[in-house]
């Protein structure tokens, strides 16, 4: 592109803006300006953890504190590059961001963990090769016999791909894991937690004396909305079990200070003893300098476009920014950064326009929504809705309590009149879930609590359970309501859940600043996604009549059945759907209407069912 | 690159294409006179700048209108009703001079508008008021009331307000008779006198802190200093704050708390309420 006349006598206009993207995505992006005397103390104080665990000496855990923007997630980055450079002793890293509800931590953890161990570097490199260089006895040793089965079979690059989603936590048809040599899980959901726990532990064990450096960034996340004391237990109880069950684990929690003070009065003596502060502090004045030059410089062009009477720091005013870092609150890099983009534009003739936090809410949500329809798979569904519902109801004034229920809840929640209800995800495999249906039939006293059993159209109830269909109609007749959130609903909740959580974290940023949770609740409560409706309604709605109930049950079978077939043949004639689950086809078209997020209805010769898929997720 | 639509691209950035070259020609001319310029013009100052150039009024106008719907030049306030046009944004920099003012002096709002407006190219004073009310919302200016007079300051700028409050104070006693060489003696010796509660607090911090800077909680702070009224200890900890000794760390739920866990937070007087106090290194 050549340049019109007159941009020779104002190069401002053409140069290449070096302040644009203040926050780090991930800690495993590669390209970043780093300034090394920022946050300096704290970087080394990791570094010194690393190669004191290297040595068999055990430590506390470090929990990084800092307001929103500080650079926790640039200084946990900062430390995975020193620690996978050439010349650094072998180390394995790992970061996981605790979006995730408490009842999941475990195998989000095991999810994370395992994704990097298999991730390739630029240079091809996957840090799980560290682990397979172990010996054939070392992997045998290892004490959950299915970890050591998998772990062979990656060794001797069999069944990769396979092996890999095992690692991850993804659910394998039997067929599968009869190949790999495992036994077909029959476990519930909290023995999948305790399994997950006990992975990590063991992945650990076998690298010993190797450290196994584990990030936990957003802790404050776990927390289904502020003040959630479950989601504060969990953090200790994390850190705690880490601590205790990894000697050569290196811990690193990332938390925003604003949270020092909850964590201080709710977690006990014995489990804040097992983690050590360290606070980032905001920026003082030669950081500040030392941060401007370094992205000054990422752009060569502005500094040949500088006037020979200008500064280094050309063209941004200094002076302005360090006023900034005489404020109470102190002044952090992801400031300082959008000061200077603002200057720059301004400067260059383009300022950005002003974006009101309407709108920016309203691009986050959409980027997120999109993404979760591509990512969102039948292994990844239960976590956000253990994650996303409390989140939602809580808008909603429902109260949730994870504590002491039975555990085949996933949590009970409490409308503000007062009324309980038991929510299950019942998302277990089809084989299984008649187990976890006859506890519920034994255990659950509809006189206390109402029940809400949640099961995801990605994990369709195949027909041919007839078991649990039996079981679950059973609990519908005595009153329990069933749902079943669509993709598009799955898809809404990752988004809503994921928002909220970066806003709880301080990592919404519009302007410099970031944006509140309370902005953030009330945007979600204004523009509540219908698609999500039915979740609510099934929590807030008063006791369903018996009758209502009865025919509510026949309908929810309907809509479980359909969801299966649908899901297996993806498009079928309405009149082969009322014959194959013997219904008229008046009653199948109803149920395809009343369900358009799930299916689609099209006429013609003959009128079809089809999967509703979203364009962008594929079918 | 930007806005721009056209294939043969060679406008300025973010400028919608014109259907002319001598488009280009004319909104680079305008562009390049308002970056020079040292302060908002007129129309027909613009015309005298550039008078040079074979620029039509008509491309001149053009090229205005374009700019200023691309955001590149801003319409200023009009002065002796002609519209002005500069390439900084009014608003940001009429806030740039009201900041600029008031950390040098607290003043009343009047006279901290009518400079402003004066400093910001005759703008409008009530849109300088807007500005300030903006800036006093969003924290980067704060209000205080000594003696019973509000002052204007910049956040921060602890010394401007310090400075005006004496010379009121001073202003006052002149007012009531006392000597004038009798006020600085008074003065160190009530100086002398008051307990020094930023140093208590600050050597407590010293001891609760877990490591050299590192936040300690508002409660556990309060808690070593229950002799001390609230009220007292939290202007205290924000003079500390103020005077760059001390960061706070702000509560983001803090007023959706319950009135006795607020009452363990520190509060500025303001909205702000803040949970945590660290040393600065």
């Amino acid at each position: 592109m050549s340049r019109s006349p007159g941009a020779a006598s104002r190069p401002m206009f053409w140069l290449p803006n070096p302040f644009t993207g203040a926050a780090v995505g991930s800690v495993w992006e590669t390209d970043s300006v780093d300034v090394p005397g920022i946050h300096a103390d704290a970087f080394n104080e990791l570094l010194q953890m690393v190669d004191q665990r290297r040595r068999g000496v055990r430590d506390r855990c470090a929990l990084l504190y800092g307001s929103p923007g500080s650079g926790k997630t640039h200084l946990i980055r900062r430390l995975r590059f020193a620690l996978q450079h050439p010349d650094q002793a072998p180390s394995v890293f790992s970061w996981a961001r605790m979006q995730t509800s408490p009842a999941m931590m475990w195998r989000h953890l095991r999810r994370c963990l395992a994704a990097d161990l298999v991730l390739r570097d630029p240079s091809g490199h996957r840090q799980i090769d560290l682990l397979l260089a172990r010996s054939a006895a070392d992997i045998e040793s290892v004490g959950t016999r299915d970890l050591s089965v998998v772990l062979e079979h990656l060794a001797a690059r069999r069944y990769q791909r396979d092996a890999r989603a095992w690692l991850v936590g993804d659910r394998l048809p039997d067929s599968v894991l009869q190949t790999l040599g495992i036994a077909p899980n029959e476990a519930e959901d909290e023995s999948f937690e305790d399994e997950s726990r006990r992975i990590i532990r063991d992945l650990a064990q076998l690298l010993q004396p190797m450290p196994l450096v584990i990030c936990l960034d957003q802790l404050e996340a776990l927390q289904a909305y502020p003040g959630d004391k479950t989601g504060l237990f969990a953090i200790g109880n994390l850190m705690a079990a880490l601590h205790d069950e990894m000697p050569n684990a290196v811990v690193v929690g990332c938390v925003q200070t604003g949270l020092i003070d909850e964590l201080e009065i709710n977690l006990s003596r014995a489990a804040r003893d097992r983690y050590r502060t360290v606070p980032l502090q905001p920026l003082r004045s030669e950081q500040i300098r030392a941060l401007v030059l370094a992205r000054l410089n990422t752009q060569p062009e502005v500094a040949r476009a500088r006037p020979a009477d200008g500064s280094e720091f050309w063209p941004i005013e200094i002076a302005r920014l360090e006023k900034l870092a005489a404020s109470a609150e102190g002044v952090t890099p992801r400031k300082i950064i959008f000061e200077c983009d603002q200057m720059f534009r301004t400067i260059q003739g383009k300022p950005a326009g002003v974006k009101s936090p309407e709108n920016f809410l309203d691009e986050e949500y959409r980027s997120r929504f999109a993404q979760a329809q591509r990512d969102i798979t039948a292994d990844t569904s239960t976590g956000v809705l253990s994650d996303g519902m409390p989140r939602i109801f809580h808008l909603f004034g429902i109260k949730v309590h994870r504590k002491e229920i039975p555990r085949w809840m996933d949590h009970l929640a409490e409308t503000p009149e007062g009324v309980r209800v038991g929510v299950v995800v019942a998302n277990d495999g089809s084989h299984q879930i008649w187990r976890k249906l006859d506890r519920i039939a034994r255990e659950w006293n509809p006189q206390q609590q109402r029940l809400v059993i949640c099961r995801d159209s990605l994990n369709p109830l195949s027909p041919a359970a007839i078991r649990s269909q039996e079981r679950l109609s059973e609990l519908e007749r005595r009153g329990a309501t069933f749902v079943s959130p669509s993709r598009e609903a799955l898809a809404a909740l990752d988004a809503a859940r994921k928002l909220l959580a970066d806003a709880d974290s301080g990592d919404l940023a519009l302007q410099g600043d970031s944006i509140g949770l309370a902005t953030v609740e009330d945007w979600i409560r204004q523009h509540f996604p219908e698609t999500l409706n039915p979740l609510v309604q099934a929590v807030s709605e008063k006791t369903p009549e018996t009758a209502a109930s009865t025919a509510g049950s026949d309908t929810n079978r309907l809509l479980r059945d359909m969801i299966a077939q649908i899901a297996e043949h993806k498009i079928a004639a309405v009149s082969d759907l009322a014959r194959l689950l013997n219904r008229s086809t008046q009653e199948i078209e109803d149920c395809a209407r009343e369900n358009p997020d799930s299916f689609g209805l099209a006429g013609g010769a003959e009128t079809v069912v089809f999967e509703r898929v979203p364009a962008e997720a594929g079918a | 690159m930007g806005n721009c639509h056209r294939k043969s691209c060679d406008t300025l950035p973010g400028v919608e294409a014109a259907p002319t070259a001598s488009w280009d020609t004319a909104a680079t001319d305008v562009l390049h006179a308002l970056q020079s310029s040292p302060a908002p013009i007129t129309a027909r100052q613009l015309r005298q700048q550039i008078k040079g150039r074979r620029t039509t009024d008509e491309e001149l106008t053009s090229a205005l209108t374009g700019l200023v719907r691309e955001g590149a030049i801003h319409t200023w306030p009009s002065y002796r009703n002609a519209a002005r046009y500069w390439h900084f944004n009014p608003d940001d920099y009429i806030r740039d001079r009201i900041l600029e003012i008031a950390s040098e002096a607290a003043l009343s709002k009047k006279e901290l508008v009518t400079r402003s407006a004066r400093a910001a190219h005759r703008c409008p004073q009530t849109r300088v008021e807007k500005n300030l009310m903006e800036l006093v919302r969003s924290g980067a200016m704060r209000v205080g009331k000594p003696l019973g007079t509000s002052l204007y300051y910049r956040s921060g700028s602890t010394k401007a307000l310090v400075t005006a409050a004496l010379n009121v104070l001073t202003e006052r006693l002149l007012r009531l008779g006392v000597p004038q060489g009798e006020i600085p003696q008074a003065q160190q010796h009530a100086m002398r006198r008051a307990p020094d509660l930023s140093t208590r607090i600050l050597d407590t911090l010293c001891e609760l802190e877990p490591s050299p800077g590192a936040p300690v909680t508002a409660r556990a702070l309060r808690a070593r200093l229950q002799d001390v009224e609230k009220m007292e200890f939290d202007r205290a900890v924000i003079g500390l704050a103020e005077s760059q000794r001390v960061y706070v760390t702000r509560h983001d739920h803090g007023w959706a708390l319950s009135e006795q866990d607020r009452q363990q937070l520190i509060h500025d007087g303001g909205a702000n309420l803040y949970v945590a106090v660290a040393r600065r290194g």
